[in-house]
């Protein structure tokens, strides 16, 4: 089995320019999230929690309104960093790559919100373009909005493992067994996916070497699109039909273990949940409790007016 | 004297170099193969042997060292690299794993396919290469899903061989093989290097073949040379049954003496006769039959009784 | 052999596929003006094809989760920003199999062996159709633009068609190559084609 880690897809180009390779062997690195080995206070939380961390996270981002709601949030991960020991410009990092398309978008947002509200003001005029100030309010939500969730998924994933993930995930979709919902078959589900990519990645490497070897060429260079799908055919299908074998062996395997499904069985560990979890829990849901609530009170309006009469 | 075939020397590299996780794979290798010859390369699992092979036909470029095919290197940017791949034939480990056409015949005609070659220049290289490895023309028709594995390896080989290299580099040939398909694979490879019939006396001046395995048995009978690989360095060198003999160095670097060359030698022991120098089964078998009729001193088959004593 | 457990392995193996793809180079295929086609779907179809709609739903719920985390975690281009909405990222993708198994089905009383490509066709196509669709319905309902910003019916549509149709292709190209392999389908051809 491969690393149990979650981290970031790196970047072929620059990693096989180090390296002195050709094109091969960029899935060295493949990871998904950016898991770091130090271990801090918030590493040590339980995996059900880490996880309905992101939940809240998710939809105090989605529910709130105001901008004020989303800096908030924002307050709150940022202050999650140290706890997690994860440096801020870290924690950061993935948002580089797509601030240029946020940013672009945002201001598409400028000009693009229709001004149907009586309070929108109108800043700036130019011809066909208008900016108002409900455009002005769309476009800084949308990037604060954007930049809470991924710096939270950043924090999130700094501290969770592939293991935590899966068995998360089976851990709290125990009760909905009761109610009749596969919860054990999908976690089960999920643990092989997660096992089965590192697998995919030696597999991968090893017949783009081969394939290579014997005359397929893997430069993007070909314009030609029928081109263009025979160069991948012969490293896909190969992928495919082995990893259908693989499944094939896993079946027999879990068969001759006497596997016949998930009722009745039981767990060699159990989570339990300390005070340290629930404390999280608590603070978490604060925070969003406060975001749902500024948005509700219109925080954000009140900030506008008096932002209105200071300018 | 004749540019050898492929000429690597003082070839080092170091996986992740100037990482803290870095591992030298190969260090300070040199290696020569000469047309008509069959090398080995003899070396346990982690010594190298992957890195090392993945450099014969320009997967990877070395980072000190130079690797030269018919006396050009690699590394020099007027080389194509395509060229050298058609030239080196490199087989991977469980070949049969890159096969991706639905029917036989295609899979081996992808490679010629892919160099642009018109439809009777494939169709005659497909038929050559499918009767080195012993099938049947007709077999092109066989959907390649019901093949047996021999079969599969079989085709990808000929995949290989329809490219018609000038020296071909096999990883583990026999691995996962039955005993029936090992014979079958190292007799078309026999067949092979001696070149297209009609065959003279001798080898082919043209063609050679490069044996990367830990399996002693495979190089004992396939090699005239062998390089024995430890730790990423060559620690031997020179003809098969000289370095063979050499139990202590094997031992040390975790290579196991052929089993037939054990078993004379604790026969040898059990009578307190000189050791009979018998590598394969075949020199053992008549070894032990000289003995048994009556000879008490075991004889060589060829005549030549030599004292018992490690190398 | 329990065809339960053939389901479970089949969905978690082919779901592991899907993320693969995403998650390097290969699940993307350059195509003109710097984007790629996606075979990020492949799986779905092949899972839902050869084990049913339900196993469809799973993967694609595998599919559709790992492109939203990707979305949240490592963005890397515009689509991201709408895919930190699990309603683009996640919904449209549960429906991806479903379709390319009523596709398959219905199509397998007159071929047998196109009827894989019709599958890859009609999942990529509503993979497509789905995902674009909820990114309009939801800027187009919500006129304070709650969540996304609106993407204008024209840009849609080009995608549509330009990325669109092109991914189907290859769509029904992986899948008859790979589902007929695996099968050993006896197709018209009946042999090698040299």
């Amino acid at each position: 089995m491969g690393k149990d880690t979650m981290g970031e897809r790196t970047d072929p180009a620059a990693k096989t320019r180090r390296e002195g390779r050709l094109e091969f062997d960029l899935f060295d690195g493949i990871r998904i999230g950016r898991y770091s080995e130090v271990h801090a206070p918030l590493h040590a939380l339980d995996a059900r929690v880490k996880l309905l961390l992101g939940v809240l996270l998710i939809a105090g981002a989605a529910a709130s309104q105001g901008i004020s709601s989303q800096l908030l949030i924002l307050c709150a991960v940022t202050a999650g960093f140290p706890a997690a020991r994860v440096r801020l410009s870290e924690g950061f990092r993935p948002l580089i790559p797509v601030l240029p398309f946020v940013f672009a978008l945002a201001l598409l947002q400028l000009f693009a919100v229709p001004q149907f509200r009586a309070d929108a003001r109108v800043l700036w005029e130019w011809g066909l373009l208008k900016i108002s100030t409900r455009g002005l309010a769309a476009g800084v939500l949308l990037v604060t909005r954007f930049t809470a969730i991924v710096a939270g998924m950043s924090l999130l994933s700094a501290i969770t493992t592939a293991s935590d993930l899966a068995s998360g995930i089976e851990h709290l979709l125990r009760p909905l067994q009761k109610m009749g919902v596969p919860a054990h078959e999908f976690s089960l589900v999920l643990g092989i996916s997660i096992r089965f990519v590192p697998v995919l990645t030696e597999e991968a490497s090893r017949l783009m070497k081969a394939q290579a070897s014997r005359g397929a060429d893997f430069g993007y260079h070909k314009t030609n699109f029928v081109k263009k799908m025979r160069t991948m055919l012969p490293l896909l299908v190969p992928l495919f039909l082995t990893s259908l074998r693989r499944a094939q062996n896993l079946v027999e395997a879990m068969e001759s273990r006497c596997y016949t499904g998930g009722k009745g069985r039981t767990y060699m560990r159990r989570p339990k949940a300390h005070p340290a979890d629930l404390f999280a829990l608590a603070c978490a849901a604060c925070v969003v409790g406060g975001a749902v609530v500024l948005s509700v009170f219109g925080a954000d309006a009140r900030m506008w007016r008096w932002l209105g009469k200071v300018l | 004297m004749p540019v050898p075939l492929i000429e690597i020397r003082d070839l080092s590299y170091v996986y992740n170099r100037g990482t803290r996780l870095a591992v030298c794979a190969l260090e300070q290798i040199s290696v020569e193969v000469s047309a008509g010859e069959v090398v080995g390369i003899l070396g346990a699992n982690g010594s190298g042997k992957s890195t090392l092979l993945c450099h014969m036909n320009g997967l990877f470029k070395p980072q000190t060292g130079v690797v030269r095919v018919d006396g050009r290197s690699l590394a020099d940017r007027s080389t194509d690299i395509r060229a050298v791949r058609r030239r080196v034939g490199l087989v991977f480990q469980n070949p049969e794993d890159q096969v991706f056409e639905r029917f036989a015949g295609d899979d081996v005609a992808f490679g010629p396919r892919s160099l642009g070659l018109p439809r009777e220049e494939v169709r005659r290289r497909v038929k050559e290469a499918m009767e080195a490895v012993g099938l049947p023309f007709a077999f092109k028709d066989r959907l390649t899903e019901e093949l047996s594995r021999g079969q599969k390896r079989r085709i990808a080989l000929a995949g290989i061989l329809a490219l018609e290299p000038g020296l071909l580099v096999l990883d583990e040939p026999t691995a996962n093989l039955d005993p029936m398909g090992r014979r079958d694979l190292i007799a078309s490879l026999k067949g092979w290097v001696l070149g297209p019939a009609p065959r003279g006396p001798g080898r082919a001046r043209e063609r050679a073949v490069v044996i990367v395995s830990h399996a002693i048995d495979d190089i004992v009978e396939l090699a005239d040379r062998v390089y024995l690989l430890a730790a990423g360095k060559i620690v031997a060198e020179g003809p098969v049954r000289e370095v063979l003999a050499r139990r202590a160095v094997l031992a040390k670097n975790g290579i196991q003496t052929p089993f037939c060359a054990s078993f004379m030698a604790e026969l040898a022991n059990r009578l307190k006769s000189p050791t009979v120098d018998a590598m394969t089964i075949d020199e053992a078998a008549s070894a032990v039959a000289e003995l048994l009729k009556g000879n008490n001193r075991l004889q060589h088959p060829m005549g030549k009784a030599r004292p018992s004593g490690n190398g | 052999m329990t065809t339960r457990t053939r389901k479970i392995v089949i969905a978690g193996v082919m779901g592991a596929v899907s993320v693969f793809l995403g998650a390097t180079h290969l699940g993307f295929i350059p195509w003109i003006a710097g984007a790629a086609l996606t075979i990020m779907h492949v799986p779905v179809i092949i899972g839902a094809v050869l084990e049913g709609p339900l196993v469809g739903v799973v993967i694609g719920l595998i599919f559709g989760g790992f492109s939203f985390i990707q979305a949240a975690i490592a963005p890397t281009g515009p689509a991201d920003v709408w895919f930190t909405n699990p309603l683009v990222s996640i919904a449209p993708r549960l429906l991806i199999g479903p379709v390319a198994w009523l596709a398959y089905r219905a199509f397998r009383r007159w071929f047998d062996a196109p009827s894989f490509a019709i599958a890859g066709v009609a999942g990529s196509l509503a993979n497509t159709a789905l995902v674009l669709g909820v990114i309009e319905f939801f800027t187009y309902v919500k006129p304070d633009n709650r969540f996304t910003i609106k993407l204008p019916w024209q840009a849609a549509g080009t995608i549509a068609v330009t990325n669109g149709l092109p991914e189907a292709v290859l769509a029904a190209l992986l899948t008859f190559a790979v589902v007929a392999s695996y099968k050993r389908v006896k197709t018209r051809r009946t042999g090698s084609s040299i």
